[in-house]
């Protein structure tokens, strides 16, 4: 099943469009295809909407002269939460409640420069030198404050009985 | 297809022994990658002490188009008065499961380990900085556990705590 939201479009340095580049299938990364490409486009499939329903937007960007184009898709889980029913009982158990999501990045390396345009699953776009997503690591900061994790039952603590007295004791 | 990564567990001598994907895991006072109420009650974690050291790396279990790994942990960089959470960070060799270099899960203090809460979302913790694990059932570098209860916890609810990774795909 196809879990990219996006293709990619080339556009190669005699204007040659190569669409719909699916980037979930090995071997798509095509040396003599990147070597010629002068714009690089994550083009939504359709068959994906964002965290608030809207649909992917299109993110293009140039390649320069000398540089090769670049994608990469990076997974934000916040899947490992804690809590504990006591203090001697401690237990890690997952937000069920908290999607993974993904957010997807084209660029371009040059020698030991790589700048990155990234996607986030609620628009977000931002450019970057650095190996960091700041809208990724932003929206899953996000997300672990409007989510809560499924509670787990615990047992019910044993009730202790009212002791009884004997009614007759009270007589007289 | 794009990948499924997932946590797992290891135990055993030196950490050698897979869980199947976890949902959840358990701080225990034994080896176990067990995440039930019972095992817990039975096995707790008494305050003042440390628990077994929980050994976890992601599993690629469906295979990505290329490769997969840079995989960062961090926390909200805060938790709760006297209870501790360790971390250490990169333990060990990534690749075909269920990975080496690993050492046998314990209760004692680990040593090269930091403070949880001090890799946050600004300073991210390194799991596995290896760009290209590989492909089907190949592993990361293991991330180490420990929680560590002073005697001084105070009774009652541990404060929700969650806990942030990330890893690219190609």
């Amino acid at each position: 099943m196809s879990e990219y939201a996006y293709f990619a479009n080339a556009t190669l340095d005699d204007g040659t469009d190569i669409g719909a580049i699916d980037l979930e299938e090995q071997g798509w990364a095509s040396k003599p295809m990147l070597a010629r490409t002068r714009r690089w486009s994550l083009v939504p499939k359709g068959t994906h909407v964002m965290l608030d329903g809207r649909q992917y937007p299109m993110v293009t960007i140039d390649i320069p002269v000398g540089a090769k184009p670049v994608f990469r898709s990076r997974v934000f889980v916040g899947n490992i939460t804690g809590r504990s029913s006591d203090q001697i009982e401690r237990k890690v158990i997952p937000h069920l409640s908290v999607p993974a999501f993904r957010v997807y990045g084209i660029g371009w390396k040059k020698g030991s420069l790589t700048v990155w345009t990234w996607v986030a699953p609620n628009g977000a776009v931002e450019t970057t030198s650095s190996d960091e997503c700041w809208v990724g690591t932003a929206l899953r900061t996000h997300l672990n404050t409007i989510t809560w994790e499924e509670p787990e039952p615990e047992p019910e603590p044993a009730e202790e009985e009212e002791p009884t007295i004997d009614p007759r004791l009270n007589e007289g | 297809m794009a990948a499924t990564v997932g946590v797992f567990v290891y135990t055993g001598t030196n950490a050698g022994t897979e869980s199947t994907v976890q949902t959840g895991i358990s701080f225990l006072s034994i080896d176990s990658n067990a995440t039930d109420a019972t095992t817990r009650q039975n096995n707790p974690v008494v305050a003042g002490t440390t628990s077994f050291e929980k050994h976890l790396r992601l599993k690629a279990t469906v295979a990505p188009s290329v490769s997969w790994g840079n995989i960062k942990f961090w926390t909200d960089g805060t938790g709760q008065a006297n209870v501790g959470l360790r971390a250490k960070l990169a333990v060990g060799t990534g690749g075909a499961t269920p990975g080496t270099g690993d050492s046998t899960p314990t209760a004692s203090a680990m040593t090269g380990d930091a403070d949880a809460y001090s890799y946050t979302s600004g300073s991210k913790g390194t799991w596995d900085a290896t760009a290209s694990i590989g492909g089907l059932n190949t592993v990361s570098k293991a991330l180490l556990l420990q929680l560590v209860p002073t005697g001084a916890a105070t009774p009652g609810a541990w404060a929700q705590e969650t806990l942030n990774y990330s890893y690219d795909e190609v």
